[in-house]
């Protein structure tokens, strides 16, 4: 009897120990880093909800499209929600930012004035005409009585004159540029949720807002070697711009990708988060 | 009222300090740049230029300046006898001192 029961606790040992294991080992890895940043463990749906992330991006060959990422949900803090998806990917530097301006469930609220991320990812990173940025905002932001950007950086006019960008331009319109000096508008509808661009070539690009993927024609050139700011833009050569006082729960930028096959998997991590921390 | 006068009530709660824009001159402003070089921090107090030459940041990062704060450490290296040159300003004033920015 001493036997079995010693038994069965060496088999739940096991059994705990395989069911650890068994995420996906960059999942893992991710997981460690948020926890340690964050300095206690994240309950176990939220584990699985980031594994879940991982392995759907792997199972859809778009992982390693993603060359600077972070899941700004989920997590305890701001430090574990800026903890990249992979460790080699650049960690973005807070600004301003402080512990009442994050939920775990919605990300990170910028104020309109001070606050914003520098993501520590030059435009030079990834190729010009394979590229992509992506974001997650939680809530329809706010339309700004004056242009508020959500993601990239601007040298319009400058030496390189070209921006990779998301900018919100007041009511009903954003501007979008996607390592190119053209100014492509496209309306904002009523909807929060995944916003996108996406650049597989030299002549055109693709934006996807509101599930509907616009092609955008805008020849690239050759961007600044500057890092792209999140919940504003780098001023190449003066400094953040424009920031906004939305929500963001998730960015990524890195190579050209299927931006819907991206956005299912943010929302179903959008989801599974928000139903593991209801 | 400047931040002398908040001492006592440090760290204020996120929803006091939000209510607040600390806005001091350059002097300062490059203090806190050495401040931040000679100890980097994980998170970053950056001053955004105003319209009238002096520097601005959210009172909410009055949130964070006790021992376990984001801005503690850095908080801690200030010298607080210049305390009563950083104005505080409700925070709607504060933003109205800021550029508006244009170029896209």
């Amino acid at each position: 009897m001493f036997i079995g029961i010693k038994g069965l606790g060496v088999v739940g040992s096991a059994v705990g120990n395989i069911s650890g294991s068994a995420y996906d080992s960059d999942a893992q890895a991710y997981i460690d880093a948020v926890e340690s940043a964050d300095g206690q463990a994240l309950e176990t749906d939220v584990k699985e909800a980031y594994n879940n992330f991982f392995v759907g991006l792997k199972d859809d060959g778009i992982f390693s499209d993603l060359t600077a990422c972070c899941i700004m949900m989920g997590a305890r803090t701001i430090s574990g929600a800026l903890t990249p998806l992979v460790s080699s990917m650049a960690t973005p530097t807070n600004n301003n930012f402080v512990s009442g301006d994050y939920s775990r469930t919605q990300g990170l609220q910028g104020d309109g004035s001070t606050k914003y991320l520098d993501s520590n990812h030059l435009a030079t990173a990834d190729d010009t005409n394979d590229c992509h940025l992506a974001v997650y905002e939680p809530v329809l932001h706010p339309s700004p009585s004056t242009p508020a950007a959500v993601i990239g950086y601007q040298d319009i006019g400058g030496t390189f004159n070209n921006a990779f960008q998301l900018v919100y331009y007041f009511t009903g319109t954003f501007i979008i540029r996607c390592k190119d000096a053209n100014t492509s508008y496209n309306s904002r509808g009523g909807t929060a949720g995944f916003s996108g661009l996406s650049r597989a070539g030299p002549s055109t690009f693709t934006l996807r807002y509101a599930g509907n993927n616009y092609v955008k024609t805008a020849t690239s050139s050759t961007p600044p070697a500057t890092s792209l700011y999140v919940l504003a833009q780098n001023h190449y050569g003066v400094g953040p711009q424009l920031p906004t006082n939305g929500k963001m729960s998730f960015y990524s930028v890195g190579a050209s990708l299927n931006l819907a096959t991206l956005e299912s998997r943010v929302s179903t991590l959008v989801s599974e988060i928000g139903a593991a921390l209801p | 009222m400047t931040l002398e006068d908040l001492i006592p009530d440090l760290p204020l709660s996120y929803a006091q300090g939000k209510t607040y824009g600390l806005v001091f001159a350059i002097d300062l402003k490059m203090r806190l740049d050495e401040i931040q070089q000679e100890h980097p921090p994980v998170n970053y107090a950056t001053p955004v230029a105003t319209t009238d030459g002096r520097y601005v940041l959210h009172g909410d990062l009055l949130s964070e300046v006790g021992p376990d704060g984001m801005f503690g450490g850095t908080f801690s290296y200030l010298d607080q006898s210049r305390f009563n040159e950083v104005e505080v300003i409700d925070w709607s004033a504060a933003q109205a001192l800021l550029p508006v920015n244009i170029p896209i």
